[in-house]
């Protein structure tokens, strides 16, 4: 019989996460050698294979095909695969791993409270020095998508690998684009989201990849997975 | 008739009406057509990374190459009658499939700012349109019509704040997007001083609306190596209560702008529909077109090659870089789109002109030209 693939979080907050949701749903690991195993299955279930892979591995094998489900959050699929609507399919939307992808401004920008306002500085920015504003993300399809959306042009984006939140502060940008799920490391930061800068409110969800190899055998696995886990 | 071949033709055709002819790459750096063409034709660029990181992309346009091409190497030209003719690139839906778009067209870039000029020039181009398609066996066709400029002479009179002003215009192109500036209006806009006090409160922990106080407050708390600067700020901040518009009021400014924006149809019907219009809402101050389109009603009632003119005040295109004249060239059924063109004053000094240069132009679309032509021949039309 055929086996089907999953991939789930080997670290951090969304792996403490998940555990605690297969706890709860009486889902144990089975043939680990110990808790560091990258490979495993779900006891009773030998057909069904878990990958413990970090969650921006886990979205490049689903957009890939190399598995069949993954579990990773909305805004790595949004951002990472293209055309994702094709390539993957949200089968559950689990209930943690929430956070906001936000445009925020430094606070003390009294002026600009919305989208509308960061599209007229930019574009007065723009005409005074013919420089454009940077945007630090690292998030640069979300963040296009979104400003163009909002009608904002007259920015450049600069990528961030980390603490994004402090590249005004730096002077390496004037406005952010980041994941927060409190807001608190932004107000930290002398920062404040804008009335209508949310991008995305995402969440960790098991996702299916549509590009993965499917048969009834693997869609009957797969069916049989969400069960257990719903 | 080929593709080629009919890109051949029209590029002797505008050489033998002493437009110089500009031969361009295939490949440019994509920031240019990021920075000065709208979102639709940026969404259907094709680009990619070279070797050393840098965005290129395939020609989605050849006004902006020409264009550049002509600030660049303004010597090498004798007159600003330019024309070009060949492939871009666009993925698009009016291709069926195909990539590959083929145009030709010509630009007329000049010196000359005064609205007689401006009319003269308008006319010509037009008349130029007309004339490339009778030289490739078009003798008949329907005209599209609309002017940026109507709309901002329109906009000017409404007692709007002059940001509001500037950012209606700036974002007619963008059907969507104006219509969500549309709403934003229509629910009041501009903040009051109690909005004033608590934003002052909230976020400086002040209650002084004094701007030099604010400025000394705000100065404290630009830690950050904020290319905006405290001026500016305050400046805006007061900006926004300058004038603020109510909900009622917004409402009925939105209500008259699509009213506007109704006013469409024949040339003939055109000035008597908008001086109605006037009429109606008591805009008196309202700068009237007549005169031009007066001239333009000439033009079209005296060649015999347009079946209809149509005069759009919602006419929309998706080069977002025109500025005053647009208009499009169908044939008579309507199905294909042979040609369009229009004004872009501003283009030439935002792609680094020291000069303020204003610019006419059109492009046929080959690829349609040609399957109407073939239609023609087989007796469809």
């Amino acid at each position: 019989m055929d086996k089907i693939k999953i991939a789930l979080p080997s670290k951090g907050r969304l792996r403490r996460d998940m555990e605690t949701l297969f706890k709860a749903k009486h889902i144990s690991f089975a043939n680990l050698s110990n808790d560091r195993d990258y490979i495993g299955s779900i006891e009773g279930h030998d057909n069904i294979l878990i990958y413990f892979l970090s969650a921006k591995e886990i979205t490049n094998r689903l957009e890939e095909g190399s598995i069949h489900l993954g579990l990773t959050g909305d805004d790595l699929v949004q951002e990472k695969v293209e055309n994702f609507e094709n390539k993957v399919s949200k089968l559950v939307k689990l209930d943690f791993g929430k956070a906001n992808l936000v445009v925020a401004v430094p606070n003390f920008w009294i002026d600009v409270y919305s989208m509308a306002d960061l599209e007229e500085i930019c574009n007065l920015h723009r005409l005074k020095t013919t420089r454009r504003l940077r945007v630090a993300t690292k998030y640069t399809n979300l963040t296009n998508n979104f400003f163009s959306q909002c009608g904002v042009l007259d920015y450049r984006t600069v990528m961030s690998h980390g603490s994004t939140e402090s590249a005004p502060f730096n002077g390496f940008s004037e406005i952010i684009t980041d994941i927060t799920s409190s807001g608190e490391t932004l107000r930290a930061n002398n920062l404040r989201v804008l009335d209508d800068g949310i991008i995305l409110q995402s969440s960790a969800n098991i996702f299916k990849s549509n590009i993965a190899e499917w048969n009834s055998s693997s869609e009957k696995l797969c069916n049989e997975f969400i069960e257990i886990l719903t | 008739m080929s593709i080629q071949e009919l890109n051949l033709q029209l590029k002797n055709y505008f050489e033998s009406k002493d437009f110089t002819y500009v031969d361009l790459p295939l490949v440019f750096d994509s920031d240019v057509f990021y920075e000065m063409s709208g979102e639709i034709l940026r969404k259907q660029m094709y680009s990619f990374y070279d070797n050393s990181g840098k965005e290129k992309c395939l020609r989605p346009d050849l006004t902006i190459p020409v264009c550049h091409n002509y600030i660049t190497n303004s010597q090498k030209f004798k007159s600003g009658k330019l024309c070009y003719s060949g492939p871009v690139f666009r993925s698009s839906i009016e291709s069926e499939g195909s990539v590959e778009l083929n145009q030709s067209g010509v630009e007329i870039i000049y010196e000359d700012n005064r609205n007689e000029s401006q009319l003269i020039n308008d006319i010509e181009i037009i008349q130029n349109a007309l004339e490339t398609l009778k030289n490739i066996g078009i003798d008949k066709i329907n005209l599209r019509l609309g002017n940026l400029k109507y709309f901002m002479n329109f906009i000017s009179v409404l007692n709007l704040p002059q940001r509001w002003k500037e950012r209606l215009s700036r974002h007619y192109f963008r059907k969507d997007y104006f219509e969500t500036l549309l709403a934003r209006l229509s629910r009041g806009v501009g903040y009051d001083s109690q909005q004033r006090e608590k934003i002052i409160k909230e976020i400086l922990g002040s209650e002084t609306t004094n701007s030099e106080h604010l400025k000394k407050i705000i100065e404290e708390k630009n830690i950050f190596k904020s290319s905006r600067t405290t001026s500016e700020i305050i400046d805006r901040f007061n900006q926004k209560a300058d004038m603020i518009i109510q909900k009622e009021d917004g409402l009925k400014i939105v209500e008259l702008i699509r009213k506007y924006q109704k006013i469409n149809g024949n040339i003939d019907d055109y000035n008597q529909n908008l001086n109605k219009f006037i009429m109606d809402y008591d805009l008196n101050d309202f700068e009237d077109n007549t005169e031009t389109l007066n001239k333009l009603n000439e033009l079209c009632s005296s060649n015999k090659s347009i079946n209809e003119v149509i005069f759009l005040n919602n006419f929309r295109n998706t080069i977002e870089f025109y500025d005053g004249l647009i208009f499009e060239i169908f044939d008579t059924s309507g199905t294909y789109r042979l040609i369009s063109g229009g004004r872009y004053d501003k283009l030439l000094k935002s792609l680094g002109s020291d000069e303020q240069l204003c610019a006419v132009g059109f492009a046929t679309y080959n690829n349609e030209i040609n399957k109407y032509l073939e239609s023609k021949s087989n007796g469809q039309n």
